[in-house]
């Protein structure tokens, strides 16, 4: 284990930050994030690419996505998912099943 | 892949680490200041963003990003993930502006390959002021170390990649 996994898992252990870090919002924004900066675009380029297409997506909503803002319409993922080339995959690796009283905890959130 | 190695700074403390460890610290207290367990999303949150991506080699301007506060949707947090400082262009800066809390990291690059980069951070500090004396510092020390590193960094990363073992 390298130092910084080490880190990783003692911000982990603060409570709030592992359900925070391992959300769905959070996960698809890093992927989004990254593939973008991987393509070179600045955010303006991808709401710009979105408008072409006739997607009025703006550039707070872009950063709402990337940083993993609750509350984001499936189909606006699925709008910056095309114009980034498609996802051919999405994994989810599941966890173990959690007791009744923590989902119900979780569901009411 | 991309990697995020802690190098100790020239007063021989792994500034960074120490600084991230207080931060958890402060955030399992008992009765816990609400601004560090804030802080205690973040960073790692940022760290997790840094780790996976590749810096290009021309960064032509920061990245950066502003989200609700989890304490209050109404507040805003900055986060600027990588900003390359004007005074030194191989240094780069991670910012997160929570306020009360400003916190800062230092670090520099190597890429061993197109797909292989490291990010090497060597100093970290929460700012309590604008432009305090410690930032500048932290800038020259980083570059410094930079420069070091790029004279061998085939042996240095080793022994940096070695120090960072657990």
């Amino acid at each position: 284990m390298s130092r910084f996994d080490d880190i990783m898992n003692r911000f982990k252990t603060v409570p709030g930050v592992r359900e925070y870090l391992e959300s769905f919002e959070i996960q698809i924004g890093k992927q989004i994030f990254t593939r973008r900066i991987q393509l070179g675009w600045s955010q303006q380029q991808l709401v710009e690419r979105c408008r072409q297409r006739g997607y009025p997506i703006t550039q707070p909503m872009l950063s709402n996505i990337e940083s993993g803002k609750k509350n984001i319409e499936s189909n606006t993922y699925h709008i910056v998912l095309e114009v980034l080339g498609g996802a051919e995959s999405i994994q989810i690796k599941f966890g173990p099943v959690p007791d009744e009283k923590k989902m119900t905890a979780a569901l009411t959130e | 892949m991309s990697d995020i190695l802690f190098e100790h700074s020239f007063s021989d403390q792994n500034e960074v680490e120490v600084l991230l460890n207080q931060i958890i610290d402060l955030s399992l207290q008992e009765n816990p200041d609400p601004a560090y367990v804030a802080l205690a999303h973040y960073v790692p949150l940022g760290m997790e963003y840094l780790r996976d991506l590749i810096i290009p080699t021309r960064l032509e301007q920061a990245i950066e990003w502003a989200t609700s506060d989890i304490r209050d949707p109404d507040k805003q947090v900055h986060f600027k993930l990588i900003l390359q400082t004007v005074s030194q262009r191989t240094v780069y800066e991670f910012r997160i502006d929570a306020p009360p809390l400003f916190f800062r990291a230092f670090f520099y690059i190597y890429n061993e390959s197109v797909n292989r980069q490291y990010k090497i951070m060597t100093r970290a500090f929460i700012k309590d002021q604008k432009n305090p004396p410690i930032q500048q510092e932290a800038i020259q020390e980083t570059a410094l170390r930079a420069n070091v590193f790029a004279r061998d960094p085939i042996k240095n990363l080793r022994k940096l990649k070695l120090h960072n073992e657990k």
